[in-house]
């Protein structure tokens, strides 16, 4: 239901309420390609790829 | 009341609105791990891609500027690597953290360095624009070790899955640690299986000759199997 809620939040008309829209999306999806998924993925550790002493130790 | 004159949403039973709820949630979820599989195919070789351009650049004016012999920086680029069969090169980097490895390949500290005696161990990521498919690598395959002064032709002599603790494979002489190198080894090591971390895949080969830059490029460099 977050997405009718935020839709009449967003001011103007319908083209104005697009534009918005896309921004908003736009801005969520580099907010996690940028940010949040290099973190995910350090927390992960699907990354390492040495071998070493204490590697894959739980 | 069914019907809400001043407001433009349907009414709708409670148990109604919460499984739109649900399934808008679903959906928001979905769409975030597919941006993530996308992130971790595509979003980190791009990445590792813009930085390569960067490294391979410096690593041209580092060779355009003398002082070859001395032992790069972490972080800086020492060589540039070769897998014909693949269609790949890379500059590789000193050190294996994950900043180094954020660049490229890098280069175990303390091994050997492009053609010494010893073992010259290479980690890199197991993304498409790294080390994805060097599993495909037979044994006789080509990979080349390319310095500031010569060529390193090694030759692929197998290929395995060992743990992550298997520290022998990066030995001097490759699973005898303590026993002196006699030959000059190149062993590669990335994550295996593909996107996962309990295993290791490890590439060995060995030093079958060594050009110089002034006798021209390899004929193996060409070599396509």
């Amino acid at each position: 239901m977050i997405y009718p809620w935020i839709w009449g939040k967003l001011p103007g008309g319908r083209y104005v309420k697009t534009v918005c829209a896309v921004l908003l999306v736009a801005a969520a999806g580099s907010l996690l390609w940028y940010v949040v998924f290099p973190l995910v993925d350090l927390l992960l550790g699907l990354d390492e790829v040495t071998v070493e002493p204490s590697a894959g130790q739980p | 009341m069914p019907y809400q004159q001043d407001d433009d949403d349907l009414w709708e039973p409670p148990s109604r609105r919460l499984a739109r709820g649900v399934g808008e949630l679903m959906v928001t979820l979905g769409v975030i791990a597919l941006l993530f599989a996308a992130y971790a195919v595509y979003g980190k070789a791009w990445r590792i891609e813009a930085e390569q351009h960067l490294i391979d650049d410096r690593l041209n004016r580092t060779w355009a500027t003398a002082n070859a012999g001395e032992a790069p920086a972490p972080g800086q680029p020492l060589a540039r690597l070769h897998i014909p069969k693949l269609d790949m090169k890379w500059a590789v980097v000193e050190g294996v953290t994950q900043a180094d490895l954020r660049k490229g390949p890098g280069h175990y500290p303390k091994t050997a360095r492009p053609g010494e005696i010893g073992n010259m161990a290479v980690a890199g990521h197991r993304i498409p624009s790294v080390f994805w498919d060097i599993d495909r690598l037979r044994e006789g395959d080509t990979i080349v070790a390319e310095t500031r002064n010569a060529w390193f032709i090694y030759s692929v002599t197998g290929h395995r899955e060992v743990r992550p603790t298997a520290v022998e494979v990066v030995a001097p002489t490759p699973d005898q640690p303590g026993v002196p190198p006699e030959r000059a080894m190149l062993t590669l090591t990335t994550c295996n299986p593909k996107f996962q971390n309990w295993q290791r895949l490890v590439v060995f080969a060995e030093l079958t000759r060594s050009q110089a830059k002034s006798a021209g490029r390899p004929p193996e460099l060409e070599k396509r199997k």
